[in-house]
């Protein structure tokens, strides 16, 4: 085909049209092609701080080690952190999935990626280690493993999949997936089921389009679960479009 | 120009003397030990630099940014005045030129560098996303090179016809490179009309390629959430300072160039007044610019705007703000605004050196502190550069200088055939001799002018100021040693033993009860806590942990203390923390952790 100006034009702007609707359209696919869409809520009046739900997650996910003076718990990554507010209120923190997602949005190689049921992922077979995504997470959700992290031998046996990240390695980003491997056989989250286990149910995960969140034994209803209690996302003001809900403290402060 | 200039400029062509290879070695060596450094990175992973979160990006970003910046010279210098016909830019076009290329090469290396995983660069072409400011990076800065090497060859063909003709004593393997380079220049009419309007076009090209460069360049930071990135001014800001530290380069790299190689009768103090005067120019823009990003936050005092700016203005990063301000800003402008000085080659380039001094800061400042405000309430980030970003930083320099130097023992360092057509002129001012008394007295202005700066920022980079020293106050309320246990909800612990001279000061409460601080002063100070402090006891209520984490970092040892678990660290200072009764136990000190641990032994109920 022959290359005339009125073509190289057209190709330039039509290019610069797709270029701009992308943005456009992460923020219009707000469900999957199963009409899925993932939530995580958070009830700070049950949390009681325990951290049993970082405990868990670090078991299933084998988390690598966080360094000197980085945010941790027990000397390893803290993926969900749990975070004391003040006025005996804990606050656990995990990846806020955002669905316009910043850490995704500057990945220079889409090695952070949206699955297709819209989990913010990350292929540690692509990532070159730039760290834009921990300089873009306004939550500072993002996580580096700046050396080999100490490996058990069955850690090691695992073949690696971006559904858990397993086996870990030096020089990627690292982040919290949801526990991608269970939710897609239908459980929810490790730190889900160790919170309830616990005996606290602060932790629910669930699919907002079908209204239902569990807590790992009992489904109920989202909209029954958030009615009436004020819930909010964290920093929604960022735009970043975040996928969990909290629910304050009932009455207040102590 | 006089065929004795000529021979002039060819002269380090010819030959080179003992102090060319001791210069050359000795860079080579620094870039070498850069190498290792790298190397080390390499097999160890990041974990060997300072670098941890939330400061991800150090010194490699930095001197990315800062040398990118630098390539702005030959833009500057040769495509505008170029373009607007300036006479007297003629012999310093080449080195203007020269300086462009080598520091996009150098400066582009620094981000592979700095990757977790450098065997994946290829990643950023062959897995190119186009929304990301990285990959406008990549694109703007191969553009860049590509286009900014053309440019420097063209201008090059004819000088290397010279060489081919006139360096009979060339090496078999330099003769083949001059016969080959000069593409058969004969200097027709014909090929020197296709030529210069060749020139004219890459001069023309390389301006909004190199604004393009530096723009996308700050919006790999201004697109992100970040308060002290965040910023529309960015580019403007990112552009102005890459022309502000360009025309130091050239400034510095000529007048290195001029003394060594002896090039006063081209390079003459009219260079250095004109520069200069562009300098001051640019020097005005860049402070206008650095008042238009602080003006706004610092207004409207958005809580994460104010964290970064209390953060630069008063706090941690202060000494190199203001070092910035006086002595890489206003410095410069004074010296390069009053006659006196302005007319004078030695305080042009002392300038120049003080101008490039402040626009690396001023990289440093947006990068790390940028890096360490974090967007929720979290703790403010630290960053330290270790000894690897270090050598790194300074091989990239000496590696910048290495490729300077050897490109002038290859190719004239100043356009033989463009100063040719030139008119050169007497230079109307003066074209200052180094003298003693010059350097003596030029050497003490330049030692306050740094002093001045220094002063501001030693207090903030002593080893081991990492901190600001805790106010014994937060610890609690003050109370006599043997009634504290009546504050408490746990029954106190006293060590029976202590080290040679340290003798309990106060015992403080915290006012829920839950934490009794044990001070004690002695012959070794704990710089965190102000002067007298040489020892520091905590226990804490403890509930919700009954012993050490499961996983510990390197440098804590898993230590007992009368059966009880716990870990020590050894360094300066040292602790111990054990479990014990409920509760938690600190002990810091700066003495052998050995010691600590008899301490610790020695404790019993009060």
């Amino acid at each position: 085909m022959k290359v005339t100006r009125r073509r190289f034009i057209a190709g330039t702007a039509m290019t610069g049209i797709a270029l701009g609707l992308e943005p456009a359209r992460s923020f219009a696919q707000q469900t999957d092609e199963q009409g899925r869409m993932y939530v995580f809520v958070i009830d700070l009046d049950r949390c009681d701080g325990c951290r049993k739900c970082t405990e868990a997650c670090q078991t299933e996910m084998y988390v690598p080690p966080a360094w000197g003076g980085e945010l941790q718990y027990d000397g390893r990554q803290p993926w969900i952190q749990v975070f004391d507010v003040g006025g005996g209120v804990s606050m656990p923190i995990p990846c806020q999935n955002c669905q316009n997602a910043p850490c995704a949005k500057v990945c220079p190689v889409g090695a952070t990626y949206y699955s297709e049921d819209h989990i913010v992922l990350i292929d540690q077979n692509r990532c070159i280690g730039c760290r834009y995504c921990l300089a873009a997470c306004p939550y500072q959700r993002r996580f580096f493993n700046w050396s080999d992290p100490p490996m058990t031998e069955q850690e090691k046996e695992i073949p690696y999949s971006p559904d858990y990240n397993i086996p870990h390695r030096k020089g990627v980003a690292e982040k919290c997936i949801w526990c991608r491997h269970r939710t897609k056989m239908g459980m929810v989250p490790a730190c889900v089921e160790a919170c309830r286990k616990a005996g606290m149910s602060a932790l629910w995960f669930g699919d907002a389009s079908q209204d239902t969140v569990s807590d790992g034994e009992q489904t109920v209803s989202l909209s029954a679960l958030l009615k009436g209690r004020g819930a909010y996302h964290l920093k929604d003001e960022f735009g970043t479009l975040p996928s969990v809900i909290y629910l304050p403290p009932k009455g207040g402060v102590s | 120009m006089e065929d004795s200039d000529a021979q002039a400029v060819l002269a380090p062509l010819r030959w080179h003397g003992p102090r060319f290879y001791l210069l050359a070695s000795s860079l080579l060596a620094l870039v070498l030990w850069g190498g290792y450094a790298f190397y080390v990175e390499y097999a160890q992973g990041l974990v060997v630099t300072g670098m941890r979160t939330p400061v991800s990006w150090g010194l490699n970003i930095v001197n990315f940014v800062y040398i990118i910046a630098i390539s702005m010279s030959g833009t500057i210098i040769s495509g505008i005045l170029r373009l607007t016909n300036v006479g007297w830019r003629t012999p310093i076009t080449r080195i203007a030129e020269s300086i462009t290329v080598m520091a996009v090469i150098v400066g582009a290396l620094f981000p592979l560098l700095d990757l977790g995983r450098p065997e994946r660069g290829l990643n950023l072409i062959v897995y190119a996303r186009l929304q990301s400011p990285i990959t406008w990076d990549t694109i703007a800065i191969g553009t860049y090179f590509v286009a900014s090497l053309v440019y420097l060859y063209l201008p090059l063909i004819p000088d290397i016809a010279i060489c081919r003709d006139s360096i009979p004593e060339a090496s078999g393997l330099r003769k083949w490179v001059y016969r080959n380079m000069s593409l058969g220049w004969a200097g027709s009419p014909r090929q020197e009309r296709t030529l210069k309007r060749s020139i004219k076009i890459m001069a023309v090209l390389v301006i909004p390629l190199a604004v393009s460069v530096h723009s996308a360049l700050s919006w790999v930071f201004s697109n992100t959430l970040r308060d002290a990135w965040h910023s529309t001014v960015f580019p403007p800001f990112f552009v102005g300072g890459a022309i502000f530290s360009g025309l130091a380069t050239i400034i510095i790299v000529m007048y290195f160039f001029r003394r060594a190689y002896h090039l006063e009768g081209q390079i003459t103090g009219r260079h250095f007044v004109n520069l200069g005067r562009l300098m001051l120019v640019a020097d005005l823009a860049m402070i206008y610019l650095t008042v238009s990003e602080y003006m706004a936050p610092s207004y409207v005092g958005e809580t994460a705007s104010l964290q970064y700016l209390s953060l630069i203005f008063t706090g941690q990063y202060a000494g190199y703000f203001w070092f910035m301000m006086v002595s890489g800003f206003l410095v410069p402008a004074f010296l390069t605004a009053f006659p006196r000085t302005a007319r004078n080659a030695d305080w042009v380039f002392l300038a120049a050196v003080l101008v490039d001094v402040g626009m690396w800061l001023e990289r440093y400042l947006i990068v790390v502190p940028g890096l360490a405000v974090p967007q929720l309430q979290y703790p403010v980030g630290q960053y330290a550069p270790s000894w690897v970003d270090v050598s790194m930083t300074v091989a990239g320099l000496a590696g910048l200088a290495l490729l300077l130097l050897l490109f002038s023992r290859l190719f004239p360092i100043v356009s033989l055939w463009e100063t040719k057509d030139a008119e050169t002129g007497a230079a109307p001012v003066r074209a200052s001799a180094f003298t003693r008394r010059d350097f003596l007295r030029n050497g003490v202005v330049a030692a306050a002018g740094l002093a001045v700066g220094l002063g501001s920022f030693m207090p903030y980079s002593l080893p081991g100021r990492r901190w600001a020293p805790v106010e014994l106050s937060a610890l609690g309320e003050a109370v006599p040693p043997t009634s504290a246990g009546s504050h408490l909800e746990f029954s106190p612990m006293l060590p029976g033993y202590l080290p040679a001279g340290v003798v309990l000061k106060e015992a403080r409460v915290a006012s829920d009860g839950k934490m009794l601080t044990l001070v004690y002063s002695g012959p070794i100070p704990l710089e965190t806590y102000g002067h007298d402090i040489a020892m520091v006891l905590f226990q804490v209520k403890e509930t919700a942990i009954e012993g050490p984490p499961g996983y510990l970092p390197s440098n804590l040892v898993r230590t007992r203390v009368n059966g009880s678990e716990g870990f020590a660290e050894q360094g300066e200072p040292s602790q111990i923390q054990w479990w014990a009764g409920g509760r938690r136990c600190v002990l810091v000190a700066d003495l052998p952790v050995a010691e600590l641990g008899k301490v610790a032994a020695s404790m019993g109920e009060a």
